[in-house]
């Protein structure tokens, strides 16, 4: 065993008592192997990574128990000890390589100051060092990413560079927390090749933290499932991911999202009349640099966009990260203007929108039932009106009437996401707008928000245009499936065509990379 | 809650108090004259003295706490509703509504603002509402900054756009959604502004343009006392005290509530 942690307890005092993020847990990681972390959001995934490399600190923080590497117990070691342990025999790599980054220093002077924190050689021998690093981690223009600073990059060339700097002096250990999260699935794929390959290399072992089976079925060799600071179940990833023992383990295998693995046999939408019509619709945005604001150039957003969306249907409108989707469906609901082409819709009063981030969508400052009836409020309606939509819009979401009163931070992820699905359907719209509703929530409450969207789309009979970057979960919610690239729609056809036989080599791509969750039953 | 704060805010409470209460708790009426018990010292019968006509110090200053009061909430009160109405408007319409606005603010604050108060006041006369007005007209810039910086990035959160979709107009979404969200700063302004208001009312009745004698104000029982200040250091010493402990008590309140505020900036 490189590492073993024996009844690690760590809790956090708050103003309202202990809180307890992990309750007792016992594993060990072996020399050379990949360990997949898996849990939900405050599982306790991370405060465990971060304990052992002893980052938590501070008054308000206990942790108890012992960590062993090396013949060290590495809670109870010294200042210097740790110092030296980190980087050099336990490194980190992040979620959000951006932050991880500092903003006014260039890439390469801070994989230098890196290499030169434990190796005492000259400015010189640390320059050619870092090439020879950023050559490891395959960026290829590596002059280029040495000047840059850090946010001329990718998202994945930062993740390149941040995992350059951690495995700069070959560690024993390198702890991964959610590293490809933040990135799109084509990137993703790329990153998960690359901490493998160097694992290899560098003979180190992995503990790989993510809330996504997929990709632990990609890379791990072993899985610890945990569960409010437990570890519920462990075991290898053939045995975990083939026959879960545990309920909960069961329950998040479930949840991932899958793609179909045969074309699933839907009814052709062609028969249904059209809702919404666009024609030859574009937008730009100027991007304007220096302190004059001159237009230094044009983004395409939307080119050339020509959709129908069928009433009572699901239009899947899928990409990556700056494709265009989110503008795309802005302009639908005319929340942006577009600079030409026509957007015809049958019924323009009757559209809303529910967005990705359940946290910033809701006004924090007001109640529960104001955010859900602020569309009737607004259209003037009476109390008892009101009263009575209400009760019908909870039941539909499936929230307690006796939670009206409560402000938004005392709901959780998914009972956000229910409270801005019901304010949305409050006024009684005929199209629903979805921009990524279930991607900041984890895999069962995922589950749990797409069950309740078909529910609402059979009883109500919605149109949905879900939006999304997961073709996983568009494979379950849409009926055609439009595929976005750098603001141009570059497929478009009914979902079983896509998924079956895809037409443009980046939806091919897209799938290709995507597909993580096949093997897991 | 921070214990400076809680002392501040304890100081705060009390002077409202006597502020409300100052006719039972005076032992005189302020403008009481009696020349036979000019200048005497502070005793049991006048626990801060009196002053040159015989009036009681004590019960002058009770009832100055009325008017220092009044002026710094009512005239940081005004410089508020101008300060986050202008502010608001330029922060969520941006464009030349916010250029034509801040251009204004900036010109504003070009004026050194105690002598723009001075000038002002000797030409439409002293006297307390045309203190609270003017001073209220020269301090709101602050206040306009802090919630159009606020209200830029409020503005482009997502429930916005959501309540935009249901219909909500651009005044509904500034007062329902907006400043509710981005009076936190305003709110620590708030509370600094009344303890410079404060200093600037005693400044303006220290040189004779301020509440007009016999009305007690601490500004003008200091310039009263300027005169025999060789003989009776009772008028300078409390009034002046009076005077920082007050701005010292806003101010730490103040303080606190930016702290609570503001979790990043606490440990």
């Amino acid at each position: 065993m490189l590492l073993t942690a024996k009844n690690l307890k760590i809790s956090f005092k708050q103003d309202e008592g202990c809180v307890e993020a992990v309750r007792g847990i016992d594993f060990g990681i072996n020399a050379n192997e990949v360990l997949g972390l898996v849990g939900e959001s405050g599982s306790g995934k991370t405060v465990t990574a971060l304990s052992l490399m002893r980052l938590l600190s501070g008054k308000n923080c206990a942790v108890d128990g012992a960590i062993n590497f090396g013949g060290k117990n590495l809670l109870t070691a010294s200042n210097k000890e740790i110092l030296r342990i980190r980087g050099s025999d336990i490194a980190m790599i992040f979620q959000e390589p951006f932050t991880s980054l500092n903003p006014v220093l260039r890439v390469g002077e801070q994989i230098d100051e890196a290499v030169l924190a434990h190796k005492k050689i000259s400015k010189k021998d640390a320059k050619a060092e870092t090439f020879c690093l950023l050559e490891k981690v395959k960026i290829s223009d590596q002059e280029r990413i040495y000047d840059s600073y850090p946010h001329l990059l990718s998202g994945g060339e930062r993740q390149r560079v941040m995992i350059a700097m951690a495995v700069s002096l070959g560690p024993r250990l390198l702890i991964a927390d959610e590293p490809t999260t933040a990135l799109d699935v084509t990137i993703q794929a790329g990153i998960l090749e690359l901490i493998l390959n160097l694992k290899k290399e560098l003979n180190m072992a992995v503990l790989f933290i993510t809330h996504d089976f997929g990709i632990v079925n990609k890379i791990a060799d072993r899985i610890l499932v945990m569960k409010e600071g437990r570890i519920v179940e462990s075991g290898n990833k053939a045995e975990i991911l083939s026959s879960p023992k545990e309920e909960y383990t069961k329950k998040l295998l479930d949840a991932v999202p899958k793609l179909p693995a045969q074309a699933p046999a839907g009814p052709v939408p062609s028969g249904c009349p059209a809702v919404i019509e666009v024609k030859h619709l574009n937008k730009s945005f100027s991007v304007e640099k220096g302190i004059f604001q001159k237009e230094k150039g044009r983004v395409y957003a939307s080119r050339n966009i020509n959709l129908e969306i069928k009433e009572g249907k699901t239009l899947g409108l899928v990409g990556e990260s700056g494709s265009g989707k989110t503008t795309l469906g802005k302009l639908l609901i005319g929340l942006l203007k577009a600079d030409s082409g026509e957007i015809k819709s049958r019924t323009p009063e009757s559209m809303q929108i529910v967005f990705q981030d359940p946290y910033s969508s809701l006004d924090p400052r007001m109640r529960m039932q104001d955010i859900v009836l602020e569309g009737l409020t607004i259209r003037g309606a009476g109390r008892s009106e009101r009263e009575s939509a209400l009760r019908e819009v909870l039941f539909k979401v499936h929230l307690s009437y006796n939670d009206r009163l409560k402000y938004p931070h005392q709901f959780s992820g998914g009972e956000r996401q229910r409270i801005a699905i019901a304010r949305a359907l409050a006024v009684k719209p005929k199209i629903l707008i979805l921009d990524e509703p279930v991607s900041s929530l984890d895999v069962i409450i995922q589950k749990e928000i797409l069950t309740l969207l078909k529910e609402l789309q059979k009883e109500l009979f919605l149109t949905y245009v879900f939006i999304s970057h997961d073709l996983r979960v568009v494979a379950h919610m849409a009926d055609e499936v439009a595929v976005m690239k750098d603001g141009e729609i570059v497929e478009l056809a009914p979902r079983q065509d896509i998924y079956a036989h895809p037409q443009h080599p980046y939806t091919k791509k897209l799938l290709s990379s995507g597909d993580w969750g096949r093997g897991i039953s | 809650m921070n214990k400076l704060m809680l002392f501040g805010g304890i100081v705060i409470f009390i002077l409202i108090t006597g502020a409300v209460l100052a006719p039972l708790i005076a032992p005189y009426d302020p403008t009481d004259i009696n020349i036979e018990k000019a200048l005497v010292a502070p005793s049991v019968r006048h626990i801060l003295g009196t002053d040159q006509l015989g009036r009681d110090i004590f019960s002058r200053m009770v009832y100055g706490t009325r008017i220092s009061l009044t002026i710094g909430f009512v005239a940081v009160g005004i410089a508020a509703v101008i300060g986050v109405a202008l502010g608001s408007i330029a922060g969520y319409f941006g464009g030349r509504v916010d250029s034509v606005i801040m251009r204004f603010v900036d010109i504003m604050l070009c004026f050194p603002s105690f002598f723009l108060i001075l000038a002002v006041v000797a030409i439409i006369g002293p006297g307390i509402y045309n203190i609270m007005i003017v001073i209220g007209l020269t301090s709101w810039m602050g206040m306009a900054r802090l919630i159009r910086a606020e209200i830029l990035s409020l503005k482009e959160r997502d429930y916005v756009a959501a309540a935009k979709v249901l219909g909500a107009g651009s005044s509904r979404i500034i007062i329902k959604h907006l400043i509710p969200n981005g009076i936190g700063p305003v709110l620590v302004s708030f509370v600094l502004g009344v303890a410079a208001a404060i200093l600037v009312e005693a400044g303006l009745s220290f040189l004779g343009l301020g509440i007009q004698p016999p009305t007690p104000s601490w500004g003008n029982i200091l310039m009263e006392g300027k005169a025999t200040l060789g003989v009776a250091w009772w008028l300078i010493l409390f009034p002046g005290l009076a005077i920082l402990i007050t701005v010292l008590a806003f101010n730490l309140l103040g303080e606190g509530l930016r702290d609570a505020l503001n979790p990043k900036g606490s440990e």
